[in-house]
């Protein structure tokens, strides 16, 4: 139980948080969070479709024995709407744990930061535990540390682009900043970035499309599982410096050699 | 009657109603996990009961769904 994830007062040995989006059913997800190993699954906060209340709950599909719900202020375009959204998701769900987005751009996805700042701000003054989704600033990463979150959640790529981790120097960075875990949150496509995002030192990963849009959302489920394990474990090994030129891995003396 | 909106429609129900009621009337499984914001302000569920509605009142009914 030594290398765990601790986000604020909790302790998760999973460093793979995974979305609820996007899965071909909810029986398939299900299948995919239990192969993933997941502890931490995010779900979205909307209003009840009031012509058709009879739909199947999500939450029957997620142990909640095993998983905890991370809800999210996916679609917030701005801090008054995101602070409400958390206030709801509070009441439905009884947690304090909220990923929190707010949305810039409807293209890109990219986070409002200014907005962020100003929602963090106020929900941490509510006694929220804040994981905020951020675009790959050290500067933005500081001051939600110094505002009080337990974790910082860069993006590795636009959120659902699977273009993997587009700028691992930025992470570098802010990995060599942070004091709190640092967790990449959109952008994964396959195992080698989750890869990736672990051997530079990541703290965990956050991730929906990946999974949820493979061909074989649990096959995939289990690569990235795999994959984290692998990368967590190659950092915690310590990689060999690059060096440009070959290096012999066999003895130079007692060659045979024609005399 | 009560004119009031429900998730941004205009809904209208008999006089007297608590948000209760109003879940009730719209038979909205409080299983799904839910939660209600009168005038953009939380109710907690114990309040539900008790939290008469009035005219011009404005619910959010609110439930967990799948998102990343």
């Amino acid at each position: 139980m030594s290398d765990v994830l601790k986000l604020g007062n909790k302790t998760y040995t999973s460093r793979l948080i995974l979305g609820t989006g996007k899965y071909p059913s909810n029986q398939v997800m299900q299948q995919a969070h239990e192969v993933s190993g997941t502890q931490l699954v995010t779900v979205a906060i909307r209003r009840v479709d009031l012509n058709d209340s009879s739909g199947e709950s999500l939450l029957n599909f997620i142990d909640q024995t095993k998983i905890e719900l991370l809800p999210n202020t996916a679609g917030c375009y701005n801090a008054k709407d995101a602070i409400l959204t958390c206030q709801l998701a509070r009441e439905a769900l009884n947690t304090k744990l909220v990923k929190l987005e707010v949305i810039g751009d409807e293209k890109t996805l990219f986070p409002d930061n200014e907005e962020l700042l100003v929602a963090a701000r106020e929900l941490i003054s509510q006694d929220f535990i804040v994981l905020p989704y951020t675009s790959d600033d050290v500067v933005l990463c500081k001051k939600l540390q110094d505002l009080g979150c337990p974790a910082v959640m860069p993006l590795g790529a636009p959120i659902g682009s699977g273009l993997g981790i587009r700028n691992p120097y930025n992470l570098q960075i802010i990995l060599e900043e942070m004091q709190i875990p640092v967790i990449v949150d959109a952008g994964v496509g396959t195992a080698s970035d989750a890869a990736i995002a672990m051997e530079l030192g990541c703290d965990a990963v956050l991730m929906n499309t990946g999974i949820a849009g493979a061909k074989d959302p649990v096959k995939m489920a289990k690569a990235m599982r795999l994959a984290i394990e692998a990368g967590r474990a190659a950092y915690e090994a310590g990689r060999i410096d690059r060096k440009l030129y070959a290096s012999a891995s066999s003895p130079l003396e007692g060659v045979v050699r024609h005399n | 009657m009560l004119s009031i909106k429900v998730n941004g429609e205009p809904r209208s129900f008999v006089a007297e109603a608590s948000i209760e009621d109003v879940l009730a009337a719209l038979q909205i499984r409080r299983e799904r996990g839910i939660a209600v914001a009168l005038n953009y302000s939380v109710v907690s569920q114990n309040q539900l009961k008790n939290t008469l509605l009035k005219n011009g009142d404005e619910l959010e009914i609110i439930y967990a769904t799948s998102g990343g």
